[in-house]
């Protein structure tokens, strides 16, 4: 099993980059908290002449981060940059040995003399300084929620529009070279939706990280691609939770204040994202890996207290109730650096120019599009169903009050990476199994790829109509032609599993090759054959586990605080043999009611570091047992307590409530490989 | 049912066989007055590379609208073209007319604005070599965040106007989708405001129909401004997105009379993309034109 960390400058190419990835190095190999999010400003820049001095800024660094340890990572607005005395924030940046990160506010059009969400070039003259001065702590310039900006707002605006789905790449390709130029090349990206790949695959981005909650997507899925994107093109990622929402933002300036409303603005103590999902996100997208974590704002309130520093007493903000729990969670991860690296056996793959997005997003009221503005196809929705049992009610996330789907149970686990077709062969082999998605086909580079894969011992899972020539002697089958079936009888059943009708391929089967489903009539609808080095491949023979269309588009409402439904089912044969199939990559089995969890390993492999997150508003009682071993001590990070080990343990889970377990087991619960 | 483009154009492939249909087919609804589309081939496939221009002269198109971007090298093409009897149409803008992207006429940023016209001033010198009459261009959306309507109207007619007093070219403004001043009667007014003899419109069938006018009476809106029609289809269909997708003839939403009454003498393009079956396309969208096939419905 693969545990190697990414190491960006493990990555071939690495020393030939003009804009290399930030570094584990560069981090001084720790774990970073960001919390700074503007200066201070004499005037208002948007004033003419525009001339503008950074005050307080000593007394503003020292309050971010030595009165409160926010952390060594400034996340601060553009402005100070074009600020007369710019150098000297940069020099006191350098001198206390800070990083400057993710400089926000671009917009595109936005007039530069607003000084706001403005279109602004970095001049070449303050990079240079930038890199002078902070050299590896200059981390870059922010690509702020842009994918989404162009989808909603640009896509669409592309006449004609694509026809294939590289020209659909190419125009994201022409919104990002803008503003890629405008920015020196030398970008953060703060994703809205679901393109980390080819942000890194440009060349110019340093990290890779995901505005969550706000109404963006569900972020298990979505941290699948950032995570994926990240592994496959060797940048780290960091996390970020927003305190606002579809309908405003959380303030805790006063924390008595009454919620105020304006149209479309919803601000005060209980709006915008909930304390407890703001809580949730900290601990999930650090065990996920992100090498930076942050709230977006809202940490000090506009009372003041007394506080002691370094001897001297003064009066400073409050704090609010997030900014005391980035410090506690902050502490936490000083308390438990060794937090392994998240496990996620399973590889989703597909074709690199799908351009897959949500079924429904933030930034557009229309559903069921690829690069916002080219209708889904069959292997589009075979994404969106699958992801739909792999995260329940993922395509909620951002669209309901109660905030179901930022955060949901992970049924196979918290256990998938999104990567893509250009991908290298050694990326492939971090992963114990492939499942080919989209409207993907395996046949030339992807074809030989795969099949030095197996050879080397992973999985694979597909379709038969994914099968490009050649391909189906990976699976030891014949494709035939087209017909329809309507039931299937799964391997170990007594009787026919009904199911909606839906296309299939006449597959004849090589010896050896088992069938674990069939129709009636003997047709197979699944079968697996094991590898001579112990991988397995599975093959399905309906065209994307879909159902013929059960819904037209024009039936299917997209509202809040109700679900989207599928034009399609994901059918029930292939549900019954491939999720258990990957739930047989897990660490541990969890045994109760779906709830999030995820696994952490390190080279100690008789260890596990197991996250449960319930999402739910009820407590989540069950049991976590290895796949193999006994649990000889089991320690509840968020307590501190001694929890009784043996072949299971019991856990209780508070509502809405995270907990990080480590498990010590009497033998390996696997092998480990760099 | 709706038929998928395969199957339209396996359908219609047949009907037209390897007839070649002729380019002045009689319409009966105008008498007789000939059709001679140009079609265009950048938007047919995504590029003008390798195109058989020959062949779309045998399936009976008479003339090419192309894009700024063939005009920069016209060698591969242009010899091919003449040779083939295509004459020039137009200069579709419309891809160099991507706000952010590639450019806007009414771009808050001056320098993106200025870098728009710019491209478009070198292409209209290009034009003027080899005599191409008509440049399309259309307004952009609104600049993000802080301008208005009107200081986007001032620098679209600022951005015509400069355009107009360059060349010889007409300036054709058309209304595109999910812009600012899409409908017909607003892109009339802005030829108005822009009072220049140089300066007048287009209309795109497909456009009309995502924006919910009827191709016929935005052609009556627009009246004697209207020089050129750009002809594809759209999808209007309830809980399907708009998509400015160009689509053949017969798989959307467009008439065939609705068409040819806005069309009626004006110089025409066929601009459909269809890059898995160009050919094909092209053929039966001038059988369509042509009444030689109907809509697959």
């Amino acid at each position: 099993m693969c545990i190697r960390p990414v190491n960006p400058e493990d990555y071939p190419g690495f020393a030939d980059r003009s804009v290399k990835p930030i570094t584990r190095r560069d981090l001084d190999n720790q774990f970073h908290t960001t919390a700074f999010r503007a200066f201070a400003l004499d005037g208002s820049p948007s004033e003419p002449p525009h001339r503008y001095r950074i005050i307080n800024l000593t007394e503003t660094l020292d309050l971010w981060t030595k009165t409160y340890n926010f952390g060594r990572v400034l996340w601060p607005h553009w402005t100070f940059l074009f600020a007369e005395n710019w150098r000297e924030a940069v020099d006191e940046i350098a001198a206390r040995g800070l990083y400057l990160f993710d400089i926000w506010g671009y917009c595109p059009s936005g007039p530069f003399e607003r000084f706001e969400w403005s279109e602004y070039r970095i001049p070449d003259e303050t990079h240079r300084y930038l890199l002078e001065k902070l050299g590896p702590r200059f981390l870059g310039y922010d690509n702020g929620e842009q994918d989404g900006r162009f989808i909603g707002g640009y896509a669409k605006l592309v006449c004609p529009a694509p026809a294939t789905r590289r020209q659909a790449h190419q125009a994201f390709c022409q919104y990002f070279e803008q503003l890629g130029n405008d920015l020196q090349n030398y970008l953060n990206a703060l994703s809205s939706l679901t393109f980390p790949h080819y942000f890194a695959k440009m060349g110019n981005h340093r990290i890779l990280g995901a505005e969550t909650a706000q109404g963006l997507p569900s972020v298990p899925m979505w941290y699948a691609f950032i995570r994926g994107a990240g592994k496959q093109y060797g940048l780290l990622w960091f996390g970020n939770a927003s305190v606002w929402n579809r309908w405003g933002a959380k303030s805790l300036a006063d924390p008595q204040a009454e919620d105020t409303t304006a149209p479309g603005f919803f601000t005060g103590p209980t709006a915008g994202t909930s304390l407890s999902l703001l809580h949730r996100l900290w601990y999930l997208l650090v065990m996920y890996g992100s090498v930076i974590m942050g709230y977006e704002s809202g940490h000090l309130a506009s009372a003041t207290e007394e506080r002691t520093v370094a001897g001297v007493t003064k009066q400073v903000p409050a704090l609010t109730d997030i900014g005391r729990e980035h410090l506690k969670a902050a502490q936490w991860c000083a308390h438990h650096p060794d937090r392994g690296e998240l496990h996620t056996p399973i590889a989703l793959l597909w074709d690199f120019y799908a351009g897959w997005a949500p079924p429904r997003h933030l930034y557009t009221g229309d559903t069921y599009l690829v690069w916002g503005n080219m209708p889904y196809k069959n292997g589009d929705h075979q994404i969106d169903l699958l992801f739909r049992e792999l995260y329940p009610d993922y395509p909620d996330g951002g669209f309901f009050h109660n905030e179901q789907g930022f955060l949901t149970a992970t049924p196979c686990g918290d256990s998938f990476d999104v990567i893509l077709s250009d991908a290298p062969q050694e990326v492939l082999h971090r992963y114990q199994c492939v499942v080919l998605l989209g409207e993907t086909h395996i046949e030339g580079e992807l074809l030989a790829k795969l099949e030095r894969y197996l050879a080397q011992g992973g999985s694979l899972v597909a379709c038969a109509n994914q099968l490009g020539q050649g391909a189906s002697t990976l699976f030891g089958v014949q494709i035939g032609p087209v017909e329809e079936a309507h039931h299937a009888i799964v391997e170990g059943h007594p009787w026919p599993i009904n199911e909606p009708r839906f296309r299939m391929h006449r597959l004849q089967c090589a010896p050896g090759v088992r069938v674990l489903a069939s129709t009636r009539q003997g047709a197979p609808l699944a079968v697996k054959r094991e590898c001579e080095n112990g991988g397995s491949t599975l093959l399905f023979a309906s065209e994307f586990f879909l159902s013929n269309p059960l819904l037209s588009l024009d039936k299917i409402r997209n509202e809040i605080d109700q679900p989207l439904l599928s034009p399609y089912a994901m059918l029930n044969h292939v549900k019954a043999i491939l999720l258990p199939y990957l739930r047989s990559f897990n660490l541990i089995s969890v045994e109760g009611p779906p709830i999030q969890f995820l696994v952490n390993i390190n080279e100690q492999t008789d260890r596990l570091v197991v996250t449960l997150c319930n999402n739910r508003p009820e407590p989540w009682e069950g049991g976590i047992r290895p796949r193999r071993g006994r649990i000889r001590h089991a320690l509840n990070w968020m307590s501190n307590e001694a929890v009784e080990g043996g072949d299971s343990i019991h856990v209780r889970v508070a509502p809405l409530e995270v907990i990080v377990l480590e498990l010590l087991l009497d033998a390996p619960a696997f092998e480990a490989w760099q | 049912m709706k038929m998928t483009r395969r199957d339209f154009i396996t359908t219609t492939g047949a009907l037209a066989g390897a007839a070649m249909l002729t380019l002045h087919a009689a319409r009966a609804d105008k008498g007789g007055s000939p059709l001679s589309p140009a079609i265009n081939p950048v938007f047919l496939t995504g590029s003008l590379d390798g195109w058989p221009l020959a062949d779309l002269a045998a399936i009976g198109y008479r003339g090419l609208e192309l894009t700024p971007a063939c005009l920069d090298n016209p060698a591969p093409w242009l010899a091919q073209a003449e040779e083939a009897g295509l004459a020039l149409f137009a200069v579709n803008a419309l891809p160099d007319l991507r706000p952010y992207l590639t450019g806007s006429l009414s771009d808050a940023v001056e320098h993106r604005r200025r870098a728009t016209l710019d491209r478009l001033l070198a292409t209209l010198r290009r034009m003027r070599e080899l005599h191409v009459p008509f440049l399309v261009v259309a307004p952009s959306r609104l600049a993000e965040n802080y301008q208005s309507v009107e200081e986007a109207r001032a620098l679209l007619v600022e951005s015509l106007r400069e355009l107009a007093a360059a060349g010889d070219a007409t300036i054709l403004l058309e209304g595109a989708p999910f812009r600012l001043f899409a409908s017909a009667a607003e892109i009339a007014a802005l030829v108005d405001a822009v009072a220049s003899s140089q300066v007048a419109a287009a209309l795109d069938v497909g456009h009309c129909l995502l924006r919910g006018e009827s191709p016929a009476d935005a052609a009556k809106t627009l009246g004697p401004h209207l020089r050129y029609v750009q002809v594809h289809d759209a999808e209007v269909r309830c809980g399907f997105p708009l998509l400015d997708a160009h689509l053949p003839l017969g798989l959307g939403a467009a008439g065939r009379q609705d068409v040819l009454a806005a069309i009626a003498d004006r110089p025409c393009a066929v601009t459909v993309t269809a890059p898995d079956d160009p050919l094909s396309a092209a053929r039966e969208a001038l059988a369509w034109l042509t009444g030689q096939r109907e809509s697959p419905g």
